[in-house]
């Protein structure tokens, strides 16, 4: 994994992705000018592809019709593009359509949402092993041991049924220099933030001195309660427990140890130290980055997907070094060596019926290892996040933002979330509304305790 | 036409709706009942429970929160009706001007989705950067910025208000057409009788528009309670349940715990508390009907 080896300028970003950037955009762009000669024969192969990448933001929604475009170019198969949301997937959408036969042939998606798809996804190891250029094989072998651990509840867990292609740590965290140095704090000193005492006394020193109400933000809502920085707090406390479910998804973590003080300290910076708005029980990830663009809010945890905004947004401050990335940083004493949590965006393949069944799954392998190639990866990078292959790292980095840098050094130990078929249930359903009651003062115990007997008996059934 | 003959063309003409009413409505009503005597989940076996599925939910700590949420949302259907029963009225006065204009204008927020209107009125109600909020704290009305989707009580009332807002229109077509059809001469009748314009309204207006105010209560309740993308967009059923009305917390049921048996145990709440909130209307739409 890259260092976090502190800021870059823009002349050094500049001068070590122009090349890689046009190369990216012009393959991506123009595969009819650049692949004049089709380079695997699939011609007459028809392959659906659910996307649901391209719903971040417009320019990876471009890039997908680019990457599919240069797809049929090289291989002659057609590809019918359908366009879905995170909802479709979280929701009713794809089971009730695999269930009742309606499927593609391959599919992206996030890697802890496609246990309750499992039985309909096609194993990739054998192209992995056999139809994988060395390069890109070695690349990616280090996210296939992360993928096999979060399926490790499955009897076939060995089999790898989801091919990363994009990450996204969770959180880092985005400052605002020009409000450090309004509170008199020397940014280069007090950023990245040491621990959550660090984070504490900065925000105060930003609440009382840069005159900001609510420097920062923990979140409430449903989909952001259990899903940003909250799970990397608990994780620095103890990496075993700091999974909703246990190693062999049997119970709930959520009675731990870990659980209850992260859970404590995440209602505490709302609660007892006021540094979160009273927005908080209802907040998200989203609304945070509008405040921070706004010059409302100084430090917040978000995903890196929010840089495509952020350069639409504040292009200046970003570039100037205003904004900058810093890593999640543990809970204060949390001594386990990771506080970061790793979604990974996959792609998986579903099992085809039918005589030329074969050749429909291989050629949608073919789709993949097109997103896989350098150019497609680091365009993908340049836009929303990490590219999930690992030699191509060194080509992220140097941003002004650092987010490469900081997005790589999070990669270090991170833990990934159990895909288990009900995971958006225990994840986002079952967890918000303790959380939100948490948030208004319930007790954090009581209220991860009732969490806890829901999902138990949920995994009874 | 032989006696015979017109029963038979009855039957003829009535079959196909019948049809359609048992496969479509009543079939798939006692199969959810059915459903909610089991654990019924997404793929896999159904086992069965009895009334487990009923107990438990009875027993459930959010139980009361959803019931309260369900009851305060169903408000709405009220304030609908006042906005649609002011609104007709005002724009069937003489000296308004530009009617269709007017009538194009007030049926907008019900041509929209509710989802982009739910996440319309998110965007103008939010705290930060919300217009509400901003002009309120202009005009001096309010100090600091209200939570309005965070705290319990503001979340509650939100929601019923948005949803009021949305669902109006349809309110007010009804209750248009139903004054358009009073013929003029009535109410040049009660003025040659000296009745002023509120005696105007209770004498002429309202028994006229009766029926129609029946019907347009009863199809609003039966349709405001089963809403879920709008309310769902706004709050996403929280804090905790506080908003978690009965159809929220059917489609989390089925759709995110994929526990179909609770989720149609929650629907036959949901059946239960429509049916005892229309049935008062539909008696006096009945009686009224009769004694016409």
């Amino acid at each position: 994994m890259t260092e976090f080896d502190g800021p870059q300028t823009r002349r050094d970003f500049l001068k070590k992705t122009t090349a890689l950037a046009a190369l990216g955009i012009t393959t991506s762009l123009t595969p009819d000018l650049v692949f004049a000669q089709a380079k695997t024969d699939l011609k007459g192969v028809t392959i659906d592809y659910w996307n649901m990448i391209g719903v971040q933001n417009r320019l990876v929604r471009q890039l997908s019709e680019s990457v599919v475009k240069a797809f049929e170019q090289k291989t002659g198969a057609k590809v019918n593009v359908t366009w879905n949301s995170y909802g479709d997937i979280i929701g009713p959408k794809y089971r009730t359509n695999f269930q009742g036969g309606v499927k593609p042939t391959v599919f992206d998606a996030f890697d802890r949402w496609t246990g309750q798809l499992r039985p309909f996804l096609r194993p990739m190891n054998d192209f992995i092993e056999n139809n994988l250029d060395a390069q890109t094989r070695k690349g990616l072998q280090w996210t296939l041991p992360l993928v096999q651990d979060q399926n490790r509840g499955f009897k076939d867990a060995k089999n790898i049924c989801d091919l990363p292609f994009a990450l996204i740590p969770q959180a880092p965290v985005l400052a605002r220099r020009d409000h450090f140095e309004k509170a008199g704090l020397d940014f280069t000193k007090e950023f990245p933030i040491r621990d959550t005492d660090h984070y504490i006394a900065v925000c105060k020193e930003i609440q009382g001195k840069a005159r900001i109400q609510y420097p920062t933000e923990v979140y409430g809502k449903i989909w952001d309660f259990g899903d940003t920085q909250l799970n990397g707090w608990i994780r620095s406390l103890d990496i075993e427990t700091s999974d909703f479910l246990d190693a062999d998804w049997t119970k709930s973590n959520a009675t731990s140890e870990a659980w209850i003080k992260g859970v404590q300290f995440y209602v505490d910076v709302y609660q007892k130290h006021k540094l979160s708005s009273p927005n908080t029980p209802q907040s998200t990830d989203e609304e945070a980055v509008d405040l921070f663009i706004r010059g409302q809010k100084s430090i917040v945890h978000c995903d890196i997907l929010n840089r495509g905004t952020l350069l639409e947004k504040m292009k200046g401050p970003m570039e100037d070094g205003t904004v900058q990335w810093g890593p999640h940083f543990p809970i204060t004493g949390g001594k386990s060596g990771s506080s970061v949590f790793l979604a990974m965006a996959t792609f998986e393949i579903v099992r085809q019926e039918g005589p030329d069944a074969a050749l429909k799954e291989r050629a949608a392998f073919e789709l993949i290892k097109e997103w896989l190639l350098p150019e497609n990866q680091i365009a993908y990078a340049r836009t929303a996040g990490l590219c999930a292959r690992e030699d191509l790292f060194p080509k992220i980095v140097g941003a002004p933002d650092r987010y490469g840098e900081v997005g790589t050094a999070m990669l270090k130990g991170a833990g990934v979330w159990n895909n288990h078929p009900r995971s958006v249930d225990f994840q986002y359903n079952l967890l918000a509304p303790h959380g939100q009651k948490a948030l208004q003062g319930a007790s954090v115990a009581d209220e991860l305790k009732a969490y806890a007997e829901e999902v138990n008996a949920a995994l009874k059934t | 036409m032989k006696r015979s003959e017109e029963r038979w063309l009855i039957i003829l003409f009535l079959a196909p709706t019948t049809l359609f009413m048992l496969l479509l409505l009543w079939a798939p009503f006692l199969q959810g009942m059915w459903m909610s005597l089991h654990r019924w989940p997404f793929m896999g076996e159904p086992v069965w429970l009895g009334l487990r599925n009923y107990t438990d939910f009875l027993g459930a700590a959010y139980f009361w929160d959803a019931i309260e949420a369900t009851l305060i949302y169903s408000l709405s259907t009220l304030f609908q009706l006042a906005v649609a029963l002011v609104a007709a009225l005002a724009l069937r006065q003489p000296f308004v001007r530009f009617k269709a204009l007017w009538r194009g204008i007030m049926i907008i927020s019900y041509a929209m989705p509710p989802v982009v209107v739910g996440a319309i009125w998110l965007f103008l109600l939010d705290p930060g950067l919300g217009m509400i909020t901003h002009y309120l704290m202009a005009f001096g009305i309010i100090e600091q910025p209200i939570y309005w989707f965070a705290e319990n009580t503001w979340a509650k009332w939100m929601i019923t208000l948005v949803a009021s807002w949305t669902f109006w229109p349809f309110m007010f077509l009804i209750i248009l057409s139903a004054l358009q059809a009073i013929p003029q001469s009535r109410y040049e009748l009660a003025e040659i009788y000296g009745a002023n314009l509120w005696q105007r309204f209770v004498v002429v207006t309202l028994p006229a528009i009766r029926n129609a105010i029946l019907v347009v209560v009863i199809l609003r309740l039966a349709f405001n309670l089963a809403k879920i993308e709008q309310p769902f967009t706004l709050t996403g059923g929280g804090p905790g349940y506080e908003t978690s009305v009965l159809s929220i917390l059917m489609y989390r049921f089925a759709f995110m715990s994929g526990d179909f048996g609770m989720a149609f145990t929650v629907g036959m709440f949901l059946v239960v508390m429509t049916a005892a909130l229309i049935l008062p209307f539909a008696w006096l739409f009945q009686r009224q009907v009769g004694r016409a």
